[in-house]
């Protein structure tokens, strides 16, 4: 199946938006850049979010165009559903192994017309709305996926092979293989993301048990138009919330759950998810419980005070326990530290706990560069060149290199694009000059 | 993603006709017990819902309640089937949405 | 009124074991998860921040450290690993020193050395007492030979005599635990606006926490077992205490015959052999939340206890074995050991708690008599970042 070249200038690992942009902006330099995402579509996190904050643009409007210019682009290859067993040092490039997983489809010849899919009898929690919904065994992860071809999860197949039978294209191959592949790059761009700190991190919350507790990344989902449910409603019983709490620094600032970082986008999403509910539901009634708000970028603070304005109560006080009453109802206690330190027992339909960033990807020995006491990659520089990694070549961007937002992303990822363009212009011949 | 495509790699399988699904079967040693039950249990639940429904239109915890299943595992199908086309909302009722099955055209 | 401002609080509170003041980010979690916080009286949080911004007046006056019982579970939670109970712990242990009115209980807090300095100071009275005077002790014993081979308690620790040094170390402990637990209720009632009826109609309170503690059971997470065993160990205490205060003319009788107060004695000893082992035990594997940081008044107070039981039953033994010298010079290694915990460390020590905890429940019920002021808790307490 290995139809790739055996030699790009770059390789960039991880397809949300910051690899993303610095493989467009690496391409545009003229290098061949290969993109290479463990996935089967390419998009990343954003893709999956509702609006942006705090500009409060459709998140999959701007991103989709990305993932488009990304796929068309002639000096960039993307490679999806595929992981990087290792990278080598070779000279000033290296040798990358790669793990291509298989699809069970032919990417080349599927058609994206979900036949399989529809047909499928298997219903399995999606990955993409963080189990909220369903998928098939057999899928295209969602409308915006790039590449729009079907993948065939294994683990849950009944081995029915109905799939092959309606595809009107003939493109499911049963026999193909794990494939791992071998190739040079001339430098490699980290940009391998994030998850959020896992719902069982803080015990008191019942993240893990309790269905109306909800992850961010969950309620960006529910929030969204193509979302699981089409509309805002809580997972326990379809009820539509009147009542929500978000508890703040839920997975991150906490050396217990050993993220003792501040995670830098929690206060915002959830501000911007508070006032989006607003408008969703009527007479919502929506308390963000803070250790203290962080509005630090460019019309933040504004954003901060837009949604106080608009009625999203902000209380002081760090949530401790979290339990639910007979009917799934959420009881929450909390100390309000603006009234005397007033206990307060509260009960919410729904509580979505603003987990933390941690880094996605850990590769060990396999990418041989420092990783912080965070967890994050380690930067030579931070201050000055905060997107070298420890290794000659190795460049840094997004959130694999540290929480950041999505512009904060990009811009690094343009960065990183450009020290990368330098470092292959040194140790190579200018591939084009046109 | 290329537009080149080398015979004998990734088409073989096309011209040669398809592998059949046996092969990916036995590769996998068929489904696990754990896949079986989980499949089972889709299908008991399905058909619980499918029946409930026929009566009209009914809300998450109407319909948990008439079937006796938890009611995050009948919304988390309710959602399924809504996705899938299988059921659309009805009416409100109160803070829930009730839901139908959708005509079979 | 104004709150004086005390720099060095902070330096002072890592004195008595609590070096964590700095390292609290005042979020609140620690009240929260507190099962004992509530209504009006909500701890740790409020009382750290009083710590950090070193209002000394608001801690004296604070009862709160007292409502806590240390199950650990802000501890365990807390994000800053900042400690609140252990935080709460050493409050009580510098609150102590702040009762306390001539001084001691601080120089023991602050100086492990002078603590045992204190106790040994007692015991090397002691040892005198039965040394120095010709009617009392050894010099006693060398007029009655008779008591060499078997053993006669008189010729050794003559009853009345005996029994009024008794009186004098119960004088002496009362005094000193009582004129300071009156400073305490001053210094935490002055001013309060409680009206008198009010410390009548809730006496009831200090008797009943005195009696069983039974805040503790409030608390939710795994303390069952430390205020089953801690109301053994007062049962056990009280017993003791009593006999040795007001039964000693039965309790140390001068035969070896069987008395009724045995059976008390064998109780209490047994309880206390047991439940001070086991708490010995639990300090050393440092497995719960309460037992991470115990500190040298923490050791005390099992040890002393448990070293107190053992001599006595052992004089006991041998008393019944009949072993005159034994007996003799175990009796004395018992009173000292017991005389020092009894005269040190109740009034200045971690036992002064005895009395510091059903008080403070009862004055926290009196205080609610008091008539409502607004702004009582100024706002900006809250604020770390103001």
């Amino acid at each position: 199946m290995s139809d790739l070249n055996k030699r790009y200038d770059g390789m960039v690992i991880g397809a949300g938006i910051a690899g993303m942009q610095a493989a467009l902006d690496l391409a545009e330099q003229g290098f061949q850049v290969l993109l290479v995402e463990k996935d089967p579509s390419i998009g990343g996190v954003m893709v999956g979010l509702n609006k942006v904050f705090p500009t409060l643009d459709c998140s999959s409007c701007i991103c989709t165009p990305r993932m488009a210019e990304a796929a068309h682009h002639p000096n960039i290859t993307i490679q999806t559903y595929t992981e990087v067993l290792n990278v080598d040092r070779n000279g000033p490039g290296f040798n990358v192994k790669l793990l291509k997983k298989p699809r069970y489809v032919d990417e080349d010849t599927c058609i994206g017309c979900s036949k399989c899919e529809l047909e499928c009898p298997v219903l399995v929690p999606h990955e993409f709305d963080y189990g909220l919904g369903s998928r098939r065994a057999v899928y295209i992860p969602h409308s915006n996926a790039i590449p729009q071809v079907a993948t065939l999860d294994v683990e849950h197949c009944t081995f029915c092979g109905k799939c092959a039978k309606v595809c009107p294209a003939d493109c499911f191959i049963y026999d193909q293989q794990p494939e791992e592949i071998e190739i040079e790059v001339g430098a490699v761009i980290v940009a391998s993301g994030l998850q959020i700190t896992p719902m069982g991190a803080k015990a008191e919350y019942n993240g893990d048990k309790l269905p109306n507790v909800v992850n961010p990344l969950g309620m960006e989902r529910i929030q969204s138009s193509n979302g699981p449910y089409g509309t805002v409603l809580r997972p326990s019983d379809g009820k539509i919330p009147k009542k929500i709490a978000y508890v703040q620094c839920a997975g991150s600032r906490d050396k217990t759950i050993g993220v003792s970082y501040c995670s830098r986008v929690c206060c915002m999403y959830a501000l911007k998810q508070a006032l989006l509910t607003t408008h969703y539901i009527h007479g919502v009634e929506i308390t963000i419980y803070h250790m203290d708000i962080r509005a630090f970028g460019k019309g933040y603070e504004q954003f901060y005070r837009r949604a106080m304005d608009e009625g999203i109560k902000i209380v002081k006080g760090k949530v401790a326990k979290i339990d639910e009453t007979d009917n799934q109802d959420l009881i929450i206690r909390v100390e309000h530290l603006d009234e005397g330190g007033r206990v307060e027992e509260a009960r919410y339909d729904m509580v979505v706990l603003s987990q933390g960033l941690m880094p996605a990807w850990k590769p060990g020995s396999a990418l041989g560069i420092d990783v912080g006491e965070d967890g994050f990659f380690e930067s030579v520089n931070p201050k000055i060149k905060p997107t070298l990694s420890t290794m000659e070549g190795v460049f840094l961007a997004g959130v694999s290199a540290g929480p950041k937002d999505i512009p904060d992303s990009i811009v690094e990822a343009g960065a990183a694009a450009m020290e990368a363009a330098n470092y292959l212009q040194r140790t190579t011949k200018p591939k084009v000059t046109a | 993603m290329s537009d080149k495509k080398e015979a004998g790699t990734n088409g073989h399988a096309k011209s040669e006709g398809a592998a059949s699904i046996k092969v990916l079967r036995d590769r996998h040693g068929g489904m696990s017990a754990e896949m079986k039950e989980y499949y089972k249990e889709l299908n008991n639940i399905r058909k619980l819902l499918f029946d409930a429904l026929k009566s009209g239109p009914m809300t998450v915890p109407e319909l948990a309640r008439k079937c006796s299943l938890k009611s995050e595992t009948t919304m988390w199908h309710v959602m399924a089937m809504r996705r899938y086309g299988e059921v659309v909302e009805d009416k409100i009722q109160g803070d829930y949405y009730s839901y139908r099955l959708k005509e079979a055209h | 009124m104004g709150s004086r401002v005390k720099p060095g609080v902070v330096q002072e509170l890592a004195r008595y074991g609590g070096d964590t003041v700095p390292t609290c980010f005042n979020c609140g979690n620690c009240t929260a998860v507190c099962s004992l916080s509530k209504d009006d009286t909500t701890f740790p949080r409020k009382y750290i921040r009083y710590m950090q911004l070193g209002l000394e007046d608001k801690m004296t006056t604070s009862l709160e450290p007292w409502l806590c019982y240390y199950c650990g579970d802000c501890s365990d939670t807390c994000p800053r690993e900042a400690e609140p109970g252990e935080l709460m712990m050493a409050s009580r242990r510098w609150l102590t020193s702040r009762y306390d009115w001539t001084g001691l209980s601080r120089l023991m807090y602050k100086s492990e050395a002078f603590e045992i300095f204190m106790l040994v100071l007692v015991a090397v009275v002691v040892l005198l007492l039965f040394t120095l005077p010709s009617n009392y002790g050894f010099k006693l014993l060398s007029q009655h030979p008779e008591a060499l081979t078997t053993v006669n308690m008189e010729a050794f620790a003559p009853l009345h005599l005996t029994h009024y040094g008794d009186w004098v170390v119960a004088a002496l402990l009362g005094f000193l635990l009582l004129s300071n637990a009156a400073r305490m209720v001053f210094m935490v009632m002055r001013g309060s606006g409680a009206p008198l009826g009010a410390y009548i109609t809730e006496f009831k309170e200090v008797i009943i926490h005195l009696l069983t503690q039974k805040r503790w059971s409030e608390c939710t997470s795994n303390t069952a077992k430390h205020w089953v065993r801690h109301i053994f160990l007062v049962t056990g205490y009280a017993t003791m205490f009593i006999l040795v205060v007001i039964f000693l003319p039965w309790f140390q009788r001068p035969d070896a015959n069987f008395h009724w107060t045995s059976l008390f004695g064998y109780y209490g000893t047994v309880v206390l052999l047991a439940v001070t082992l086991w708490m010995i035990a639990d300090r050393m594997g440092k497995k719960d939340q309460i037992h991470k940081h115990s500190e040298l008044s923490d050791w005390l107070f099992p040890l002393l206890l448990f070293l107190t039981a053992l001599t006595g039953i052992l004089m006991h033994a041998f008393r019944l074995l009949g072993l005159p010298m034994p007996t003799y010079v175990m009796y004395l290694i018992h009173l000292m050991v017991a005389v020092p915990m009894l005269v040190i460390e109740v009034p200045f020590g971690k036992w002064a708690h005895l009395l510091y905890r059903p008080l403070a429940v009862y004055l926290t019920a009196v205080k609610r008599h008091a008539p409502a002021r607004l702004g009582a808790m100024a706002p900006a307490l809250s604020r770390p970042d103001h």
